[in-house]
């Protein structure tokens, strides 16, 4: 198995939000209110990408996740104030399954502020550790 | 200038973070209470008053043991992790007493402050946890009500973050409602959704400070 690092991150990061779009995109838009699986599912791979985004800018900074997301999610809220100030957008995603009552729009609402966490991380990121803006901007 | 609710969570922080800042900035914090109550004394010669006009001597005791780690930790005496509990409990006590006392509404109206609902909040978590969400959402809504007092808050926090160009102020009181929402429909939140719902609730009020004194 190769070694984590901050690139391997990345690479899952990206993955996961092209299966997440793919899947986004096969929701019928005219039953998205009462697709809820489809949905939740599309939310948990939005909030790994997340956590693995984070992970990135953890391991460019020289520390080494341990695979707890708790982890990551206080490193952003000490080392990236900037970028946990929208850390309620994925929060709320990765609760998203065990919220059958929530709707469509909050999960617009989540991912669309998703996307401008993931665009103040970026800036946080070297270079060619960053994400493509195409890869997230469909969140939006 | 910020608020004694955005001064303490400050001091939180800096015992996570930067251990040595913390009891200064709750010092500060219980300070600025003080101030609010009375802006032309000294803060320690006002409680001592106050708990003598208010027959209340908690008034100047738990002021006095904030002043005195605040003392520790210049001498460069540490505090431990019990200390700092009982620091920030004692804190809690004299702003929730001042409330009482003197009130924190317009013209004095007896109306617990922002860092009183905090503090209850908080409490509530760790003993009647499914009380914990709608007392934080209250203590986010009369943050919003000290700037807005005739706009429901939802409406007012979308109006500020569209005014200041800012997502995080709509985004963080959302989920605290989010939270409460959920209480209400009896779904239980985890410890890392308090975190983080705690955490939301005081960048809110820091954005409010700072946009709006």
């Amino acid at each position: 198995m190769a070694e984590a690092s901050p690139e391997s991150y990345r690479q899952c990061a990206l993955a996961r939000l092209a299966r997440a779009e793919e899947q986004y995109r096969a929701i019928n838009p005219e039953t998205r209110a009462t697709a809820f699986c489809e949905m939740a599912q599309v939310a948990s791979l939005i909030w790994d990408a997340v956590i693995d985004a984070v992970a990135v800018a953890y391991m460019a900074g020289g520390s080494t996740p341990s695979g707890n997301s708790t982890e990551l999610s206080r490193y952003a809220k000490r080392g990236l104030p900037e970028v946990y100030q929208y850390w309620y957008a994925p929060a709320r995603l990765h609760n998203f399954q065990h919220r059958p009552y929530m709707n469509s729009g909050a999960f617009d609402f989540s991912s669309r502020r998703t996307a401008v966490l993931l665009t103040q991380l970026n800036r946080h990121l070297p270079e060619p550790l960053r994400l493509p803006a195409d890869s997230f901007g469909w969140l939006s | 200038m910020e608020s004694v609710a955005t001064l303490m969570a400050q001091a939180r922080r800096a015992h996570e973070q930067e251990r040595e800042k913390a009891p200064a900035l709750l010092l500060k914090a219980v300070q600025q209470r003080v101030r609010e109550i009375c802006p032309e004394e000294d803060p320690w010669d006002a409680v001592r008053r106050m708990a003598k006009d208010q027959g209340d001597s908690a008034i100047r005791s738990t002021y006095g043991y904030v002043q005195s780690i605040a003392n520790d930790q210049q001498r460069n005496l540490p505090y431990d992790d019990e200390s700092w509990e009982t620091n920030t409990d004692m804190a809690d006590i004299l702003i929730e007493t001042l409330d009482k006392c003197y009130g924190n509404g317009p013209r004095g109206l007896q109306m617990e402050s922002v860092a009183t609902l905090l503090a209850k909040a908080r409490r509530a978590h760790e003993q009647e946890r499914e009380k914990a969400p709608a007392l934080l959402l209250k203590a986010v809504q009369q943050r919003v009500r000290e700037i807005c007092p005739d706009e429901d808050p939802w409406d007012a926090v979308q109006r500020m973050a569209q005014e200041k160009d800012d997502l995080a102020i709509d985004g963080a009181y959302w989920y605290v409602m989010s939270i409460e929402n959920d209480q209400q429909r009896n779904l239980p939140y985890d410890d890392e959704s308090w975190e983080i719902n705690t955490d939301m609730a005081d960048i809110l009020i820091e954005k409010l400070d700072g946009y709006y004194g």
